[in-house]
């Protein structure tokens, strides 16, 4: 972690978890099941792989579609954690709305839901 | 919902003290003014009418995501809707892990540590204070957390973390703000610099044993001599199931004292929790991938509208087979409370065929009871995976949707 620290070419991503995959770029670095995804720009930031899929199919059935799917996984120390997720989210424009899933065990989400609080007040027309 | 203290699958599934619920959390987020759903085949809908809501041409959008091939689609940046979440809700600790406690946490503490007076329990006419060294998972740092109580009711509020680097140790500076916050002001200089030694050697142990939290309850006497009491440590065992380090330590944990079918469950790559203890109609065995769809599934089957207790956690791991299929529904019926199963699968390693042939198989060769299966199959090759529930001529309800499912499922459980 410190030395990934020093730079910022590289994150991250997990571990324990299935990767990071742009439906819009199709591009997929892990291994989610490819079928259930569909471009659009709904962005998502999930600790469990399998409720992420979950997420996935209901956006794609529902006829919307993903931008960016990011696996933050559901080990004790993660790569990257929603408010990093959420910081990519925020100035990627090709996502308009944004889904996060949870789990038991640390913080992450007092902590996303502390850089929402803040979001909503910064920004006018927050996603 | 799982017993307090069982890691649940994932190893970060475990909330540690100090950590909100995932009930709290839930709570936390809708404050902020998400919206949360129960389950994630919700997700779509709700966004939908979100999006609606924030006065987004929803068509538009669908057509872009039908339309879109590559990025620069859309930069529309007007009202936009809000985050939708979901925490889930189990509580964790043992399983699979090595917990120490009482004689044999105070056998191996004395032996690890040079110089301290350690106990079992804390004795109750002192103060006593709580320390431990434990992850500090925001930071991604090892911490030293310190309360000034070590009353269990208190401790979640009146902790502190303290992170240092995990290169370097705990250095003085951070050593002595702990201690600061343990309001040790009536003890003499000398039980202050050896309650710093302790933390020293605390912090080396977890480092050097690969620990995930060693903690202990301190009390000074008037004297000021040090007196450790209570101690938890926690260690992962990944490094010993992976490499073979620490067997000495590993050697410690007694599975004669766990769960028989849990222990049984790990041989096959399966975690399996056995739930609701006291509860002698908790009669929904449960089949799953993954170890977060295995706390969804429990969670939404026990909220409202369903209202349905289930018997056990399981989660077949990635590298599942249809022996391990085989081998879960062995598990599952072990229990006699069980009344129905529940398979649900959202494959994405894990192949749908794979699971139907583990399904048909278990119906061969395990002795079902009569007991009635419910099976709903997504993800990857779902369609030969249904279809083959289908041919079976087996007696399996199968669904595609949660939902339909999970309201099936209560209604055989009988609760």
């Amino acid at each position: 972690m410190s030395i990934l620290k020093t730079q910022s070419k590289s994150r991250l991503v997990g571990a324990n978890a299935p990767g990071i995959i742009s439906a819009i770029g199709k591009c997929r670095i892990g291994f989610q099941p490819l079928p259930t995804f569909s471009p659009g720009h709904i962005g998502i930031v999930a600790k469990s792989g399998t409720l992420s899929y979950e997420t996935v199919a209901s956006i794609t059935r529902s006829g919307l579609g993903q931008s960016l799917c990011i696996g933050m996984g559901g080990d004790v120390v993660a790569g990257t954690n929603f408010v990093d997720a959420l910081r990519v989210f925020e100035t990627d424009p090709d996502t308009e709305a944004i889904v996060l899933v949870g789990e038991v065990g640390g913080s992450a989400e007092q902590e996303a839901a502390d850089w929402i609080k803040d979001y909503h007040q910064r920004e006018k027309n927050p996603k | 919902m799982a017993p307090p203290g069982r890691v649940m699958g994932h190893a970060g599934a475990w909330a540690g003290v100090g950590e909100a619920t995932a009930g709290e959390k839930y709570k936390i987020l809708q404050n902020a003014g998400v919206t949360m759903v129960d389950h994630p085949e919700m997700f779509g809908n709700v966004m939908k009418s979100l999006l609606k809501q924030a006065g987004k041409d929803v068509s538009k959008i669908q057509q872009s995501a039908a339309a879109n091939q590559r990025r620069g689609m859309h930069t529309m940046r007007q009202v936009r809707p809000r985050v939708v979440s979901r925490a889930q809700k189990i509580n964790l600790s043992q399983q699979r892990d090595l917990h120490l406690r009482e004689q044999k946490a105070v056998d191996h503490l004395t032996k690890s540590l040079e110089g301290f007076t350690i106990s079992e329990e804390t004795p109750q006419d002192t103060d006593s204070v709580y320390l431990s060294i434990s992850v500090d998972r925001s930071n991604r740092q090892p911490c030293i957390i310190t309360s000034p109580s070590s009353n269990p009711r208190k401790i979640h509020h009146r902790l502190r973390r303290f992170p240092y680097s995990y290169l370097e140790g705990p250095d003085k500076a951070i050593i002595m703000e702990a201690i600061k916050h343990l309001q040790l002001d009536a003890a003499p200089p000398a039980a202050h610099a050896q309650t710093a030694k302790l933390i020293s050697s605390l912090a080396s142990l977890h480092r050097s044993q690969e620990a995930v939290s060693l903690a202990v309850n301190l009390s000074i006497s008037s004297s000021g001599s040090l007196h450790l009491s209570s101690p938890q440590l926690f260690y992962d065992d990944a490094a010993f199931k992976s490499n073979n380090r620490h067997p000495d330590l590993h050697a410690l944990r007694d599975p004669s004292q766990e769960n028989a079918v849990e222990v049984e469950a790990e041989k096959s790559g399966i975690v399996f929790v056995k739930l609701n203890t006291d509860d002698p109609h908790a009669s929904i065995g449960t089949l799953v991938n993954g170890a977060g769809l295995a706390m969804n599934t429990i969670d939404a089957l026990a909220l409202p509208p369903h209202n349905g207790a289930c018997s056990n956690f399981l989660d077949t791991g990635g590298k599942a087979t249809s022996q391990t299929v085989k081998k879960s529904f062995e598990l599952i019926l072990s229990d006699p409370r069980v009344k129905v199963i529940f398979v649900n699968i959202f494959g994405g390693l894990t192949d749908c065929g794979m699971i139907a042939d583990g399904v048909i198989l278990a119906f061969k060769e395990v002795d079902m009871r009569g007991i009635p299966v419910v099976v709903r199959l997504r993800g990857t090759n779902e369609e030969e995976g249904q279809r083959k529930i289908a041919e079976s001529g087996l007696e399996l309800e199968a669904f595609d949707g949660f939902e339909e499912a999970a309201t099936r499922v209560v209604e055989l459980s009988g609760q």
